[in-house]
């Protein structure tokens, strides 16, 4: 009971600071990211939108780093901000194409077209940077996506 | 006359270079002579990106694309594509004339045979890289020294080869000479002599001299650009020991620099002017 009325008076507080990322902000990223169940990292190249207060749309594009072959990811993703200022946590839900290409089979290739399920932050360093730890499932790959990037406030 | 003996004399350095690095070699195959390559040429062609985040930080980017010579033409430069070359970076500002930049770094490296299906078409080498540059004026000539670190996971394009990870160290001296104005400024037309070393490591590696490279690049300034180019010298150690080879690479690059300090214009929240 204690734990629900601390998440309660912990996300009223955070909401209560949420008077918002404003509509028309843009920021760009770079990001390194894990493929936790391919056990593979990549790198990511991320732009951010603020159609509406609070809400960004968000395209990213990754190239993976497998042992053999290639593997790259194209993500849309809407992102909800509920907190604003130093620290800003969001809950995020989209679509995530995943290609993988194999050496040892020419002309081999998986495609996954997936539902991406996630959260993760930013924390504001300066008024032009911050870095952003984030967390995301995808579906159909069926893989955990950890990324740590650096962001830039364009606006 | 005097291009031929600086040739010479770095070829002979880099040659007692390579045996006081690893006697070991030296003494197992009792290297006493020098085998050179004929020459072989590349072209390499590069963006450069620098853009001011803030008072103490940089962007920092460059996009390359190299071709090298065909396998039946050593002269013709630009025969085969060999590398599509991308490194990003954040530099911090530590004191006017000294900074920091670290960041990843992609390549591409494309087959060197692209009939012989043994070679995948390209194969990405992913490295990690910090660099520290201390900018010193001498007189009317700008001089940098650059010590970059590179920490490398690179394959042969064969089919299933498997990664190999190095650490490369460099050096790299290089003044810029203003031509028609007394100091480095807009609209200046420069000269830049430079002088890189390379060294490399890792359980694989048998000579830890990697390469020396000459370049005497030729630019101009013109507001937020900086246009230069020219010619490339390189030489150093084979994987065979005792066997050199050397590179011509004409060069030409693009730089542009923007300071977006004062151009970020936030985005107010409409209730919170005040009229």
């Amino acid at each position: 009971m204690m734990k629900v009325v601390l998440f309660f008076l912990v996300f009223t507080g955070f909401t209560n600071l949420a008077s918002a990322q404003y509509k028309g902000q843009q920021r760009i990223y770079y990001a390194n990211e894990y493929a936790i169940n391919a056990g593979f990292f990549g790198m990511n190249f991320t732009g951010e939108y603020f159609a509406f207060d609070n809400v960004s749309i968000v395209p990213s594009y990754s190239i993976f780093l497998p042992k053999k072959g290639k593997a790259s990811g194209v993500d849309v993703n809407i992102r909800y901000y509920f907190t604003e200022e130093k620290l800003q946590f969001y809950g995020l839900a989209g679509y995530g194409y995943y290609t993988r290409k194999f050496e040892a089979i020419p002309n081999e290739r998986l495609n996954f077209n997936s539902i991406n399920i996630g959260a993760g932050g930013i924390i504001k360093l300066s008024d032009e940077l911050g870095i952003n730890p984030e967390i995301r499932y995808q579906t159909d790959r069926n893989d955990f996506l950890l990324k740590l990037g650096v962001v830039y406030f364009i606006n | 006359m005097l291009l031929k003996n600086l040739c010479r004399g770095i070829k002979v350095l880099v040659f007692l270079m390579s045996i006081s690095i690893n006697p070991s070699i030296a003494q197992e195959t009792a290297i006493t002579e020098r085998t050179n390559l004929a020459p072989t040429t590349e072209s390499w062609n590069g963006f450069y990106l620098k853009l001011r985040l803030s008072d103490k930080w940089f962007w920092y980017q460059e996009n390359h694309y190299r071709r090298k010579n065909s396998i039946d033409n050593r002269s013709d430069f630009v025969g085969r594509i060999s590398q599509v070359y991308n490194r990003f970076g954040l530099t911090y500002l530590i004191a006017d004339n000294f900074e920091v930049t670290f960041g990843p770094t992609l390549v591409w490296n494309f087959t060197p045979d692209p009939e012989n299906p043994e070679f995948v078409n390209s194969t990405l080498e992913p490295r990690f890289w910090h660099q520290w540059l201390l900018t010193q004026n001498v007189g009317r000539v700008k001089v940098l020294h650059q010590f970059r670190f590179e920490h490398r996971y690179k394959r042969s394009n064969l089919i299933g080869a498997d990664y190999l990870y190095t650490n490369r160290y460099r050096y790299k001296i290089t003044a810029y000479i203003p031509l028609n104005k007394p100091r480095m400024e807009n609209k200046t037309l420069f000269l830049a002599p430079s002088n890189e070393i390379f060294f490399e490591t890792g359980n694989h590696i048998l000579n830890i001299l990697e390469e020396n490279r000459v370049y005497t690049a030729i630019g101009y300034t013109h507001n937020n650009f900086m246009f230069f180019g020219g010619h490339m010298w390189t030489y150093g150690p084979t994987s065979t020991p005792g066997t050199f080879r050397n590179r011509h690479i004409i060069r030409l690059n693009l730089m542009y620099t923007l300071d977006l300090r004062n151009k970020r214009r936030p985005v107010i929240k409409a209730t919170d002017l005040k009229f």
